[in-house]
């Protein structure tokens, strides 16, 4: 019975129609029957509402939020109950401003053993996120390999902006150099390994674990430990007869060296 | 459970999809109605009041319905007795407070209101009987199934034959049993119609009510390896299972037993019940005898929980008790003792066995504090908070030692468990080919429990399994050798573990379910009460008659004496003895009686951490005080066997005895998270004061030379670069995955083992948590995965290796399905802890023959912490580098900061016997590319000894931030 009784609306018809719609957007103007209509702009990504003044014949919408947006195809709706009508429309911005260059690295870690290449990719985008074409360009993206200096630490693209940051790592040691001394109020060696540095003479990292093996009474010991700036330090117990020892990285073994005092 | 199902349906009432337990189930497995009904008082009250007020009103029903069930046999007086029983009888009180069997209470209520109208239909023929007949046996087919399916062998039918012997016209005693019977059959075929009828209709809404239940039973059949219930237990050998699901369910119908079974036989109108009555019985007492198992076939018998019989049984004797419990207060029994005893000897009977049974039913009440079924209440809003903050959701959890809590904690999440609390919906091949209850309770199982939870735990990203919530510390040694990090203590105690490079949940297609059903499903059960309130209401206003029942009842002027006597007095004595036990069990065992039980009772208290109690089973001496044995007690705990694991059984051998001393080997049998461990000591006890004391031992303390210890530790945090938001992670946010190279990988057949074995280095500058799988594909295009269980460390500082083996399948079955290539995987990620693995093993090796050695390993702990579990993980190389074999060994005490332990260990070497397949070329990914192996190296200190190379390999549970 309801919908026998529906009656249905007539089509407003937009009087000053554009094919693009320049946002913060003018008036438009609607010839209509009617005082019920509800009107907005969808684009891709969101609907941009639009406040609706009624007139003698018709009505005039106006967007309240003086916003840009992202510039795309559009459609205007309106609305009257059950009744909806589109209106294609493309959206461009009447100006924009706050271009921010984006640079993006690939990867963000890199590590010397690995290789030192880095894939830059650039843009820039206005404040409403649109691509613009970047600086003394008339391309939107821009890619390139950069070929890193293989000195570790923590460098940024942007000064003041930390997630921007990419990594250079030190790479593995080249080679271990250990010493030792005996104490003789603790009754114990105390064993170094280190200053270590890799082929780039970056100190290698932090964390690192040195195993320090070593024969004595015919047993093997397995001491482990972890490098603090570039040394690693362990205490061996003293035992009675000499001890055969050497440090491991890896696969990068010191010489074998005899504890005794 | 039935308040998880109540929230499923508040949540979906019409997808019967559950996603939350076992990767996915159809709720369509179990009839619906009392979790919808719950899910609808949901609605308006918090879901454990609905399920309160449902439980309410379904006792109530339930005491009409009894009250009316017991007209059908006695007049009201004694059917107002048996309607004030249903609220004390131990067998409801036992389901309903301890239990909570929801479903079987409805079904059972309808079930009893639903009889009185049958009996009438079968009499009387009217069609309203009928219809109320059937509208109440809706209600029990929507709510219960079993009960709708016994009940038709154990209450409908001696219903039915009740009404056809109280229809019979022709003169109803007769004496020759056959001719009775000839009769019945007469009587049953001249109202063929109405029977046929009835069973028709009833076949039809049993099917068509709940017609998707019967759908998903067909098409996914119960394939699982049946799980031991203690209702099947011998309850003579098993006193335990005997006590809860027979003895406290049935001890008033036993003490009554007299009273019932002279009750029963006296009128051939009871065959039907006295039949279903005893079948009830003899199945109740489960695996006591053969005959159960017989009468329902290995199958039904191994599926079934038998103490719903038990139950069942004592349904059917409420009438009679009630009888009997009549007569004894205001009947003939009465009589009798006050003509021979005086009334106040009856009146002190009646007080006395009146007050044991209300203590025996607060027992009841309480038999949760006595004998702890469930562990103690866990705040979950911790876990809550937990899993809704960081995305946590989209991964799979664990609970661990949570009992039935773990439903509640679903119930209130929407986060998905691999668990369930639902056995019959399990599909999941690492649960069903076991006889495991839950995975959350595992170490309950013996062996097939903590199998299927090291299946789950090892391949945890099979299922998306990224959180571990543990309350139980016994699962700590496995959770930290398959690879599982803790994370975080919540508030409420409970430890978050955590396992690095699980995917999240990937979609899984619910199984398909006609729309039509599903909404069947959502209307059907639910509409079949409403009609029957209607029709209840309708006919209260015009079809209810005062008395239903058109057998005259011929109360019998007494029981026989010895009824009278037994009955009598055997409520008063079996309650008091039972309570006497308790107490005595409580209070006043004689644990120091001789030395064995004295030893049996300190390793018990021992066993449940009861230190105090066990503490008095030493000789009380001035110089050794409680202080002095829990010191010794500090020094030496921590370890495996001390603080992980659980006794399983003990034997005392007496070595020695005189009159006041003794010596006893004492050999016990623990089980651990990583397997059974076994344990011999001598002790030596003294008779002191009509008790038997154990002697403490001369303790003799390891103490370090140093006061002070410091040790360098160093920790990472993984700070990333997340923005304060509730968007998910973003790309820029993730910190990268770190390196790692295959320093080896090979395929090692040894007989009908299969492994892969290989070694794997942390290459980058940051800790690792390393995550490895082995994908064998097969010439008939099938692929299986395998993953790395405790042979591994997970977790590597930076340039760090570890060893690891990967256990195949059998030889027989992967050359029947001829392996087409073999793939290894590695992910990484961040590892924040569990890359120091603690202590400095050394060793030496020797040979003990050809292929087997000993390793003497002496470990030195330098670290600040105690090292609960040392461990080393062994692997055994040949001359030219080759890892064959790779294995963890564990000593089972702790060592503290700064000792010494020793401890020997055999091990087999393969290297001369396996074979090293190096015509399957191993495909290498790390991270989803693919990667290169190594060359392998020659590793002279494995050549120095034997080819063994070990790396300690230690859990430290005190310090969260290393581990």
């Amino acid at each position: 019975m309801v919908a026998c009784t529906h009656k249905a609306s007539i089509q407003p018809v937009w009087i000053n129609n554009v094919d693009i719609l320049f946002m913060p957007s003018d008036s438009m103007v609607f010839k209509a029957t009617g005082n019920n209509w509800e009107a907005c702009i969808q684009t891709f990504v969101q609907p941009i509402p639009l406040s609706i003044k009624y007139t003698a014949d018709g009505f005039i919408l106006t967007q309240p939020t003086r916003h840009g947006a992202i510039e795309s195809a559009a459609q205007l709706i309106l609305s009257n109950g059950q009744d909806h009508f589109y209106y294609n429309v493309h959206i461009i911005n009447k100006e924009f401003s706050a271009i921010q260059n984006r640079d993006y690295r690939s990867p963000k870690t890199l590590n010397p053993d690995y290789g030192l290449v880095q894939q830059r990719l650039k843009h820039s985008i206005d404040q409403w996120r649109n691509l613009i074409f970047l600086p003394n360009k008339l391309e939107y993206f821009f890619e390139d390999e950069l070929k890193l200096a293989p000195k570790a630490g923590v460098y940024r693209i942007k000064a003041d902006e930390s997630l921007s940051a990419y990594y250079v790592q030190p790479g593995s040691c080249t080679a271990i150099s250990i010493s030792y001394k005996f104490n003789k109020d603790d009754n114990n060696y105390t064993v170094i390994a280190g200053p270590l540095y890799d082929a780039y003479n970056n100190m290698v990292a932090n964390g690192t674990l040195v195993a320090f093996v070593y024969t004595a009474n015919f047993k093997t010991h397995r001491m482990e430990t972890s490098l603090i700036n570039g040394v690693a330090t362990s205490f061996i117990p003293y035992q009675n007869n000499d001890i055969q020892l050497h440090a491991e990285i890896n696969n990068t073994v010191s010489n074998t060296i005899t504890l005794s005092h | 459970m039935h308040i998880f199902f109540a929230d499923h349906y508040s949540r979906f009432w019409f997808e019967p999809w559950e996603y939350r337990w076992y990767t996915g189930f159809l709720t369509t497995s179990y009839p619906p109605l009392v979790h919808q009904a719950i899910a609808l008082l949901s609605k308006i009250f918090p879901l454990k009041v609905a399920f309160s007020i449902y439980a309410i009103t379904i006792l109530e029903i339930l005491i009409v319905g009894v009250y009316r069930f017991t007209k059908l046999f006695y007049n009201k007086p004694i059917a107002g007795v048996a309607a004030i029983l249903t609220v004390v009888l131990s067998s409801i009180v036992e389901t309903l407070h301890v239990y909570g069997q929801m479903p079987t209470l409805t079904g059972l209520a309808f079930l009893l209101n639903a009889l009185p109208f049958l009996y009438q239909y079968i009499v009387k023929k009217k069609p309203i009987y009928l219809v109320m007949t059937l509208s109440f046996l809706s209600v029990v087919i929507c709510s219960h199934h079993v009960t709708a399916i016994f009940g038709m062998v154990f209450f409908i039918a001696p219903t039915m034959f009740m009404a056809l012997v109280d229809g019979m016209q022709l003169p109803k005693q007769h004496k020759n049993l056959f001719q009775f019977a000839l009769a019945i059959i007469k009587e049953a075929l001249s109202k063929y119609k109405q029977i046929i009828l009835f069973g028709g209709i009833v076949i039809v809404l049993a099917i068509g009510l709940i017609f998707p239940y019967w759908y998903w039973s067909k098409t996914d059949p119960i394939t699982q390896v049946s799980i031991p219930h203690g209702s099947r237990d011998n309850f003579l050998q098993n006193t335990s299972s005997g006590l809860v699901f027979f003895i406290i369910p049935l001890t008033l119908i036993l003490a009554l037993l007299p009273a019932i079974v002279y009750s029963i036989t006296r009128q051939k109108r009871f065959i039907g019940w006295a039949v279903a009555f005893f079948l009830c019985l003899l199945l109740g007492s489960g695996g006591t005898t053969p005959l159960p198992k017989m009468l329902l076939g290995s199958n039904a018998f191994n599926i079934l929980t038998l103490d719903r019989f038990g139950f069942w049984a004592s349904i059917i004797a409420i009438p009679f008790m009630a009888k009997f419990i009549y007569s004894f207060l205001a009947g003939p029994v009465k009589r009798f003792w006050v003509q021979n005893f005086s009334s106040s000897s009856h009146f002190v009977l009646s007080g006395s066995t009146g007050f044991v049974y209300l203590l025996f039913i607060v027992f009841i009440f309480h038999l949760g504090s006595f004998r702890p079924l469930q562990p103690k209440e866990i705040e979950i809003q911790p876990m809550l908070n937990f899993l809704n903050r960081d995305d946590h959701m989209r991964w799979r959890y664990l609970t661990l030692g949570f009992g039935d809590q773990m439903a509640w904690l679903s119930a209130n999440s929407l986060a998905a468990t691999v668990d369930g609390n639902y056995h019959s919906a399990r599909r999941l091949p690492e649960l069903t080919t076991r006889p495991i209850e839950r995975l959350e309770n595992a170490k309950f199982s013996g062996e097939p429990g903590l199998e299927s939870l090291n299946d789950f735990l090892t391949a945890s990203e099979k299922y998306s399994l990224k959180y571990v919530f543990s309350n139980d510390r016994y699962y700590d040694p496995l959770l930290y050798y398959t690879g599982w990090n803790r994370t975080i203590r919540l508030e409420n105690g409970i430890m978050v573990w955590e396992k690095g490079n699980i995917s999240t949940i990937k979609p899984i297609t619910p199984k398909e379910v006609k729309p039509i059903l599903k909404k069947a499903w959502g209307i059907i059960p639910v509409s079949s009460i409403c009609l029957a309130f209607i029709l209840t209401v309708i006919y209260l206003f015009r079809f209810k008659q005062n008395d239903y029942s058109t057998h005259e009842n011929t109360n019998e002027p007494y029981y026989p004496l010895g009824v009278i006597y037994f009955a009598s007095l055997m409520p008063l004595l079996f309650f008091t003895a039972f309570m006497s036990k308790q107490v005595y069990e409580l209070l006043m065992v004689k644990e120091q009686k001789d030395p064995i039980t004295s030893v049996q009772n300190y390793y018990n208290h021992l066993d449940f951490q009861r230190f105090e109690k066990a503490f008095h089973f030493f000789q009380p001496l001035p110089t050794y005080p409680l202080d002095q044995y829990l010191l010794e007690k500090s020094v030496t705990d921590g370890g495996l066997l001390p603080s992980y694991a659980k006794l399983d059984s003990i034997y005392v051998y007496e070595i020695h005895h005189t009159n006041d001393s003794a010596r006893v080997h004492v050999y016990t049998r623990w089980n651990t998270a990583l397997g059974t461990r076994e344990k011999t000591d001598t002790l030596n006890l003294i008779l002191e004061n009509k008790k038997w004391y154990i002697l403490p031992k001369l303790f003799v303390p390891e103490i370090p030379d140093e006061q002070m210890r410091s040790y360098t530790y160093t920790l990472f945090k993984k700070q990333g670069k997340r923005v304060i938001s509730s968007f998910p992670t973003v790309k820029d946010d993730r910190v990268k995955k770190p390196f790692v190279a295959y320093k080896q990988a090979n395929f090692i057949r040894d007989g009908e083992k299969n492994f892969i074995t290989g070694e794997i280095l942390n290459s980058d500058d940051v800790p690792v948590n390393c995550a490895l799988r082995v994908c064998i594909r097969f010439q008939n295009d099938s692929i299986k995965t395998y993953y790395p269980t405790t042979a591994m460390q997970y977790n590597l500082s930076p340039k760090a290796s570890s060893f690891f083996q990967i256990d195949l399948d059998s030889t027989s079955t992967l050359d029947s399905l001829v392996i087409k290539t073999i793939e290894l995987y590695a992910e990484t990620d961040v590892s924040e802890r569990g890359y120091i693995h603690g202590g400095t093993p050394s060793y030496t090796v020797s040979k003990t023959n050809e292929n087997a050695v000993t390793i003497s390993a002496h470990f030195y702990n330098e670290l600040t912490t105690e090292i609960n579990i040392p461990g080393i993980l062994i692997a055994e190389k040949d001359d030219k580098g080759t890892i064959w074999q790779t294995n963890l060994v564990v000593h089972p005490t702790a060592v503290r900061s700064g000792l010494n332990i020793n401890f020997n260990t055999n091990f087999n070497k393969i290297s001369s016997s396996a074979a090293l397949w190096k015509e399957l070329h191993i495909k290498a990914f790390i991270n989803g590319n693919p990667a290169g192996i190594l060359p392998t190296q020659k590793d002279p200190v494995a050549n120095k000894n034997n080819g063994i190379v070990l790396l300690p390999h230690c859990f430290m549970s005190q310090e969260i931030y290393l581990h």
